[in-house]
């Protein structure tokens, strides 16, 4: 964490190479998670774009950081939600978790794409039974590694809120993922 | 050790002590996942489990091509470098590098095309790079050690050579070069992944072992611990705006990439003990020997149960001598010699024929 802290205020006082590191760093998991609001991933990359633009030009006003990921995550999201607010085909934000799953969703290209491993496949078809809420908890959690206060910040709500749609997303996929052991039992048994 | 009696799977998936078992188990360390069941043994099936869902859940690799990667990042730094003040120079200045960007990376790719886009061979591979290579040959009939400048350690086989770098510089990857066979076993360092590159294929990995195998018409990998992405350098090169495609495989799986069209299979390695064995390939010469004979000195030293139909191949006989080839060779080189084929299933060798006259 303090590593964090002394490479924010390096790049807050303009030292370009402390924010090429961070732009090196962190475009990735932003495009990732940026891709899980839109499949539109010109996009996506363009709001990283901007994201990192408007760091660099607004840097002496930046407030200090200690935690670089969840800032950065966070930030990414209300853009790409301000873009949903505006446009036609709006993501309805109160509604967002019983929002059903849409054909271009990332859950459903995994599940189409041939190159992808048996587990996963399997994993993806199941994620793709919970609501978006909850996949994206998934995805801060396991995917980007962050703790339970990371993800509270990043999605504006409590740790314990966190804590408890995880516990029941993982309820969700520890049962989902027995029926479909049950079904392999079934193939081999029957078929 | 923790010991997770009547833990629901939730909990367990989420516990950070479980979730360190798992990440030590991914990286070979068998003897911590061990000591876990056998502290828990009530407990064997949720763990199993729960391991499974653990690493399905950390998803897919990103969708984010590194050539993407290259081209937004320079945009970014060419955009914040160059613009003073935010307006509408900032959008046209953005294009303009993105067009900049987009040009240097094709430009580049045209150039590589033209200058040495059939030869993906080590030497060809070598001769491009601008930075001096060390080279480590290994002449002998001895497996032979060789340490990256990152600590990363490589088992060259007998008749390989490898080049690298004095020290790896790149700033988002490592990159080396393979002829022959060799087992890596990779340091791991997420910002820069290791790039290897056989007769065409470039295998990428953050930190994980594998064994590569380059022979003249195809290319094996095949994983131990951790991923691996493999993918067709000149399949890359033809497509310089689509993303490097890459074919994901995990431990006990393989790639067979064919060096003469260019394309990725991948499966189930057959005999997951031969790549923890590593045996050196076995000189062998067999003198106008019965087939039956054949098969139970290869069942003998490479320690796979051999099928076949004794009475339907009574009358073949063998006469060659094997040298280093692979076991997939020495199949291949008997089977054309007594006109039959084989299959690979379970962990069998199954042999069909016709027999002999």
């Amino acid at each position: 964490m303090n590593e964090d802290i002394r490479i924010w205020q390096s790049f807050v006082e303009g030292d370009k190479a402390a924010f090429e590191y961070i732009v090196q760093t962190y475009y990735t998991t932003l495009f990732d998670y940026g891709s899980r609001f839109s499949s539109d991933r010109e996009l996506v990359k363009d709001q990283i774009h901007d994201l990192f633009t408007n760091l660099w030009d607004r840097r002496t006003h930046l407030s200090t950081v200690d935690q670089i990921k969840p800032y950065l995550l966070k930030s990414i999201r209300n853009k790409l939600f301000k873009i949903y607010r505006r446009s036609e085909t709006f993501l309805d934000i109160d509604n967002y978790e019983d929002q059903i799953l849409t054909d271009d969703s990332i859950e459903m290209q995994m599940i189409t794409e041939e190159s992808v491993g048996e587990a996963e496949r399997k994993i993806t078809c199941i994620l793709a039974q919970l609501t978006r809420r909850q996949r994206e908890i998934i995805h801060l959690k396991f995917y980007e590694n962050l703790s339970n206060e990371e993800i509270a910040s990043v999605l504006l709500i409590s740790r314990g809120a966190v804590a408890n749609l995880l516990y029941h997303a993982l309820r969700v996929i520890k049962d989902k993922w027995k029926v479909s052991l049950y079904t392999v039992i079934f193939l081999i048994l029957f078929v | 050790m923790k010991v997770f009696h009547s833990y629901h799977l939730p909990d367990l998936v989420m516990d950070a002590d479980f979730q360190h078992c798992v990440r030590e188990w991914e990286a070979g360390n068998d003897l911590i996942w061990e000591e876990l069941l056998r502290l828990n043994p009530d407990e064997v099936y949720n763990l199993n489990r729960g391991r499974e869902i653990l690493l399905a859940l950390r998803g897919p690799v990103s969708s984010l091509s590194e050539q993407e990667l290259v081209i937004e990042v320079e945009a970014i730094l060419a955009n914040t470098t160059r613009r003073q003040k935010q307006g509408l120079h900032g959008s046209f200045l953005r294009w303009f590098s993105v067009a900049a960007a987009v040009l240097l990376v094709m430009g580049l790719l045209w150039y590589q095309f033209n200058n040495k886009s059939v030869d993906y061979s080590y030497e060809g591979a070598v001769s491009g790079v601008g930075t001096t290579l060390i080279e480590e040959v290994n002449n002998t009939d001895e497996q032979r050690s060789v340490r990256l400048p990152d600590g990363s350690k490589v088992v060259l086989l007998p008749l390989s050579k490898i080049r690298y770098p004095l020290q790896f510089t790149g700033k988002n990857k490592r990159e080396i070069y393979l002829s022959g066979d060799a087992f890596f076993d990779i340091e791991k360092d997420s910002l820069r992944p290791l790039h290897v590159y056989a007769n065409g294929l470039l295998t990428r990995v953050l930190g994980t072992s594998f064994l590569i195998r380059t022979g003249e018409s195809q290319v094996q990998v095949l994983v131990r611990t951790g991923r691996v992405a493999v993918s067709s350098i000149q399949v890359a090169e033809s497509r310089p705006e689509g993303k490097l495609e890459s074919r994901l495989i995990i431990p006990n799986q393989q790639a067979i990439f064919s060096v003469i069209d260019h394309t990725i299979s991948t499966g189930n390695v057959d005999f997951p003990d031969l790549i923890k064995n590593l045996k050196r390939e076995q000189a062998l010469s067999f003198e106008n020997l019965p087939i039956a004979e054949v098969f139970e000195t290869l069942e003998r030293v490479y320690g796979i149960p051999f099928v076949f139909n004794r009475t339907v191949l009574a009358k073949c006989r063998l006469h060659v001598s094997f040298t280093d080839e692979s076991l997939f060779a020495k199949l291949d080189i008997i089977t054309k010699t007594i006109g039959a084929n084989y299959q690979i299933s379970d962990g069998r060798v199954i042999i069909a024929g016709r027999g002999c006259n």
